[in-house]
């Protein structure tokens, strides 16, 4: 063998090398990507949250909420201005829809992002400890766990008044216990792993360890969880809405668009399905989106 | 010379929900600076346990140190603060784990785990030289620097416990604990980390407990020995003295003819009568009575003392009372 394909062989292995190396994510999208649903689900959710967050793009905010009579109730598809029709005040069902799903899946996303964040460190910290502590949290947990989550989340806005910042708190408050059960459980598994104990001999402080040993290994099915909790949640702030303790008139949001809108739907269906298909499309497409990651995420299903 | 570990009367016990489970019974041992000593025994005889102890890391839920001492470098491990104890754990003593395949985390990159050893005991090191020292010890291991970049899942075993070594040697440790290093190793890969690890040990002149319960990696690689029964140390000797003397300590002769021969035309080896001591029972007299074939009433009744048989060399047993050679 000459010196130039000894040269040559030896660069092909270590780009090979490489990568493997930083291809994890590449390997996750691959897999994920196999999955047909759970692309379509991606697909369609995208959609809607691109088409949420530049809604300002689309239309303008005073088509939601600036009321004209004269305007109101025209069928969805019978005028080039309001595509997806008017209500009961002529306000624009799209711009209503669009900029409802800001709010919807904006205060969605950042109450599941609380719950996220509270149920690691809560859940983190009881499974890695345990005793005293464990024991302190998670009958607080329990005790949270026992009232059903809407009336507990009403009764939480209740308490503090209503508006949004409420609401994703009340929220959070109720997703929080089952996020901390699962996280304590998968790191009391993790706990007494032989690495743990490694990373111990070298002198690991405790923070370290859950935050950089444990949390990462579970990482995985907590993502899951915590992609399927959102459509809960979505359902949740409109059925809040639904019930005029969310957000509060004449702001759209897309549970208070149908509950406004409810003396109505009777006669003009299209008011109930219009903000009623967006509820739906967006928490199947998490459901599927879910589904995807933890197939994809599942460490079994490695080849 | 002078002494970096000495364990004095060292009394472990585990209280379980069923039973009090006496780990170690009053263990006593010595380590000299730069000594490699082999700690022999059974499963359950309290190896892991002692490592364990000396890096006061026993799980406190359950573990007790009922008694003793553990000195290092004039300090007791006992008494020391959180802060000192983490100085201690892997920059001080480092523990190598028995096996490779769960000692790692598997969604760290290799280089990053080696590489956070040293993050926690030299904070003052720039990113830099990190990762210099993090490729050095690589190469130094016998693995090539790029393949720091992997997840341990992509090595095989026996790579693994080289990065486990790796780790343990970063910080440049005083005092190295192998808890059976080579035992979920098959036996070329065993050969390997061996002369890997001697050559560390001539390089860095650490320190060195290997634990384990193979006798021909002690000969071999060890300077000196510990036989361990029931949580005490029943002999300790060089390996030339223990091995070179026909009069052990009884539970070592068998030990030794536990040992095929390659010799003799023998069809089957000798095993050992009876079962380990029960750990829930602390026995009167000697640990290894029940099964001893020299075992008289005494032995069941009265603790034996310490017995040297030549300097530095000492088997605890009524049989060699009174048999200690000039010294």
């Amino acid at each position: 063998m000459s010196e130039q394909m000894k040269a040559s062989a030896k660069s092909d292995r270590v780009s090979r090398l490489k990568s493997t190396s930083k291809g994890r994510f590449r390997i996750f999208w691959k897999r994920y990507s196999r999955n047909k649903l759970a692309m379509a689900g991606l697909v369609v959710f995208m959609i809607i949250l691109i088409a949420s967050f530049a809604a300002p793009l689309i239309v303008d905010y005073s088509a939601a909420i600036k009321q004209k009579i004269s305007n109101k109730f025209i069928q969805p598809g019978s005028s080039a201005d309001h595509f997806l029709g008017t209500d009961q005040f002529g306000r624009d069902m799209m711009a209503r829809v669009l900029y409802g799903g800001r709010i919807s899946l904006g205060a969605g996303l950042a109450t599941v992002a609380i719950a996220f964040l509270g149920g690691i460190v809560l859940g983190g910290v009881s499974g890695y400890f345990g005793g005293t502590v464990d024991t302190v949290i998670m009958r607080v947990c329990d005790m949270l766990m026992a009232i059903p989550g809407t009336m507990l989340a009403m009764a939480i806005v209740a308490a503090l008044g209503a508006g949004l910042d409420k609401l994703m708190i009340s929220l959070s408050i109720v997703l929080m216990p089952a996020q901390a059960r699962m996280v304590r459980a998968a790191i009391m598994n993790l706990r007494n792993a032989e690495f743990i104990e490694a990373a111990r001999t070298y002198g690991t402080k405790n923070a370290r360890i859950i935050f950089k040993h444990l949390l990462p290994n579970i990482m995985g099915p907590l993502i899951v969880s915590t992609f399927m909790s959102l459509g809960t949640v979505i359902l949740c702030i409109a059925s809040m809405g639904y019930l005029g303790i969310g957000i509060q008139a004449p702001t759209p949001e897309w549970g208070s668009i149908i509950s406004e809108n409810q003396s109505n739907i009777r006669y003009y269906a299209y008011l109930g399905y219009v903000p009623g298909i967006f509820i739906m499309l967006s928490v199947l497409s998490l459901n599927f989106i879910g589904d995807g990651l933890r197939d994809a995420l599942d460490p079994k299903m490695k080849n | 010379m002078e002494n970096i570990l000495e364990i004095k009367n060292l009394k472990v016990q585990y209280n379980t929900d069923e039973a009090v489970v006496y780990a170690v019974n009053g263990l006593s041992l010595e380590l000299a600076k730069g000594e490699i000593l082999g700690l022999v025994g059974e499963t359950g005889a309290g190896k892991t346990t002692t490592a364990l102890s000396i890096m006061n890391l026993l799980p406190d839920a359950v573990a007790e140190v009922t008694g003793g001492e553990i000195i290092y470098n004039g300090k007791n491990v006992f008494g020391m603060s959180k802060s000192e104890l983490r100085d201690l754990r892997g920059s001080e003593v480092s523990m190598i784990f028995q096996d490779p395949m769960t000692s790692l985390n598997p969604v760290m990159t290799v280089n990053d785990q080696i590489e956070e050893v040293l993050k926690i005991h030299n904070p003052q090191m720039t990113k830099a030289e990190r990762d210099k020292r993090v490729a050095d010890i690589l190469s130094l291991v016998g693995i090539a620097p790029e393949r720091g970049k992997s997840f341990p899942h992509q090595f095989s075993g026996g790579m693994k416990q080289r990065v486990v070594i790796a780790m343990a040697l970063v910080a440049e440790p005083s005092l190295l604990l192998a808890d059976e290093p080579t035992t979920a190793l098959d036996v070329t890969i065993q050969a390997q980390i061996l002369t890997l690890m001697k050559e560390l040990e001539e390089k860095l002149g650490t320190s060195m407990i290997f634990i384990t319960h193979d006798l021909g990696i002690v000969a071999e690689f060890c300077q000196s020995v510990a036989v361990i029964y029931g949580g005490e140390i029943i002999e300790r000797g060089t390996v030339e003295q223990v091995f070179a003397c026909t009069d052990n300590h009884p539970y070592t002769s068998s030990l030794f003819q536990c040992i095929p021969d390659l010799e003799t035309d023998e069809a089957r080896l000798k095993p050992i009568p009876g079962f380990v001591l029960d750990p829930r029972t602390v026995p009167k007299g000697c640990p290894f009575a029940d099964r001893c074939e020299h075992c008289t009433e005494r032995c069941r009744t009265e603790k034996p003392a310490v017995q040297y048989v030549e300097e530095g060399h000492f088997i605890k047993c009524h049989l060699f009372e009174g048999r200690r050679h000039d010294v």
